[in-house]
């Protein structure tokens, strides 16, 4: 892969030649602070209570995968990324991030999902910064209304509140119906997928519980529309990730597919039932697996480029589909576990919908392994953490269960 | 003023009345901390814009004029959402909320230069802080605040809308394709 010329989607994220690009030392400033705001938050020290409650457990753990994410890419991305700036670009959206986890009041989870989204849109990128604000707009102004709606004394716009918590989860995450095309020759870490793979798994965990306990009328509409919007994201991503023909296409629908797994598990964890609790589980999982190992692979699959189709299947490629379809031992399988447990408990149709989402999500699953080609060097290095990591969450899922106490 | 102008005066001058306008909501509400921090965002947030966008007022510029109907548009809305969907107190601050809410979110997203999306993003977030207490006051106006010095701390166009109007330069007005260069 070193001899292949650099594209448009190896730019480097911050600086250097780019057109667009954050002067360096206010990055290297603003990325010091970022990472100190994300280690107190993770830490959360009892000075910090006094501020208010802490932010829920899950979100911080989700923190630290993040935080993880950011060192391995910076550590293991091919020679081509510039390392520093990806590290210190990273460091400003954990730093960001886990403000917004931490804070807790509402409106200002929305506003800095704004600043985050526009934070993200001045990377260099092929989309204009308009068309890349558009889901945190979107986020931003529908958590401000749900809250708006919360604080009154109508029953119906406590219902329309419960809707919009979920559809501000659905646009900050970039889902359908919010998704956005990706182009081939944008920068990776400019692309919508950012949103889905990195930003959005602790906002989604964070918010419920920040606006939450919602009363069980509202917590119905919240629960209906997270478990029907996680449905479509599922048929969405498994069915498109099987029909796209690039397989730039496949990865994306493949984020979608694994946020409809944690949207349902989600929906049926916030209904409040006996077996909702597995459910919970289940989506507390399926967010860490997405952080640390899909979307450092979708990166360096985008740093190897087009794969050739005579290209054959290594031993790293045939373990990287295991992992990414779920199969055991790795972190996707616990996931499909609980979930399935607890959609056998609450409705067969929901079960086998399930079921037959996750049957035909093995077919793209394999088809994304090929495309880290034949791996060598630091990219071998790279494709076997990422592994370990899977491989440590799926065996250790019971353990983050009780630690995280979803 | 953000809404129907084009030039950094105008989103200067509109971030300052927009600021100050919620302000006065605030106060008369009794929250004088909120409109404290309101007024100071709003006016930071201006002041910033000053530095950065296509010179002069540009106000009302040709083709604005669906901007000006749905400015009026998202008044006549916002006040139907806050006197006739919404009980309880408070209702001028959700006309307003609802209100700039409405037309930055529809500014931003049919902005074509990254400097006017910037502005309607700052009184986004001013719109969205009037809708919390004093800490969601204080973080939409710092977020007001910070995304006008964003802008500034970015060197360069906004490459996406460059390429666009390339895009559509190129494209003949007839709808047809554009001629190839072996014709």
């Amino acid at each position: 892969m070193d001899e292949r010329p650099l594209t448009t989607a190896e730019a480097p994220v911050g600086g250097g030649g780019s057109p667009t690009s954050l002067r360096s030392p206010g990055l290297v400033a603003l990325g010091l602070i970022g990472a100190v705001v994300a280690l107190l938050v993770i830490w959360s020290p009892a000075v910090l209570s006094s501020f208010g409650p802490p932010p829920p457990l899950p979100a911080r753990i989700l923190v630290a995968a993040c935080g993880g994410s950011v060192l391995l890419l910076s550590a293991l991305s091919g020679s081509r990324v510039q390392r520093w700036e990806l590290l210190w670009s990273g460091a400003v959206a954990l730093g960001v991030l886990a403000l917004l986890v931490a804070i807790p009041d509402p409106v200002a989870m929305a506003v800095l999902i704004l600043l985050l989204g526009a934070l993200h849109a001045t990377l260099p990128g092929r989309r204009s910064f308009v068309l890349r604000m558009r889901g945190p707009a979107a986020a931003a102004l529908i958590l401000g209304f749900a809250w708006l709606c919360v604080q009154t004394s109508s029953v119906g716009a406590h219902r329309v509140a419960g809707l919009g918590l979920a559809l501000a989860i659905a646009a900050a995450a970039g889902l359908v119906p919010f998704a956005q095309d990706l182009d081939p020759e944008e920068p990776p870490t400019a692309s919508c997928v950012t949103w889905a793979g990195f930003l959005a798994p602790a906002l989604a965990l964070a918010l419920p519980a920040r606006v939450l306990p919602l009363n069980g009328d509202e917590r119905t509409f919240f629960s209906a529309t997270l478990i029907g919007l996680g449905l479509l994201n599922l048929a969405w991503g498994t069915i498109g990730a099987w029909r796209a023909g690039p397989e730039l296409e496949a990865w994306r629908h493949s984020f979608l597919a694994d946020w409809g797994l944690a949207r349902v598990g989600l929906g049926m964890g916030g209904v409040g039932a006996a077996w909702s609790r597995a459910a919970r589980a289940a989506a507390f999982l399926a967010l860490p697996s997405v952080v640390p190992v899909r979307f450092p692979l979708f990166l360096w699959a985008r740093q190897v480029g087009p794969v050739g189709g005579g290209s054959g299947l290594g031993t790293l490629n045939v373990l990287l589909g295991a992992a990414l379809s779920g199969a055991a031992p790795f972190a996707g399988f616990p996931v499909r576990l609980l979930l399935l447990r607890a959609a056998t408990r609450e409705s067969w149709p929901l079960a086998a919908a399930l079921l037959a989402a996750m049957v035909v999500w093995v077919v793209h699953a394999f088809r994304l392994g090929r495309t880290l080609g034949r791996p060598s060097g630091r990219l071998a290095v790279a494709i076997a953490v990422t592994l370990s990591l899977s491989l440590v969450l799926g065996l250790a899922s019971g353990a983050l269960v009780a630690v995280g106490r979803p | 003023m953000v809404a129907v102008s084009d030039g950094r005066r105008g989103f200067a001058l509109g971030l300052c009345v927009t600021g100050t306008g919620l302000a006065i909501v605030a106060l008369l509400a009794g929250d004088r901390w909120g409109a404290a921090v309101l007024l100071l965002g709003g006016i930071a947030a201006g002041a910033l814009r000053l530095r950065d966008g296509p010179s002069g007022w540009r106000i009302m510029p040709p083709g604005s004029t669906p901007r000006i109907i749905l400015s009026l548009a998202a008044l006549a809305v916002g006040t139907l959402v806050g006197v006739y969907l919404t009980t309880g107190p408070g209702t001028p601050e959700r006309v307003a909320a609802v209100a700039v809410c409405g037309l930055s979110v529809a500014r931003l997203l049919t902005a074509d230069r990254r400097a006017a999306a910037v502005a309607a993003a700052a009184g986004l977030s001013l719109a969205l802080g009037t809708m919390g207490s004093l800490l969601g006051q204080a973080a939409g106006a710092a977020v007001a605040v910070a995304l006008s010095a964003l802008s500034m701390a970015v060197s360069g166009p906004d490459l996406g809308a460059v390429m666009a109007e390339g895009r559509a330069r190129a494209l003949p007005h007839d709808g047809s394709q554009p001629p190839t260069p072996d014709g």
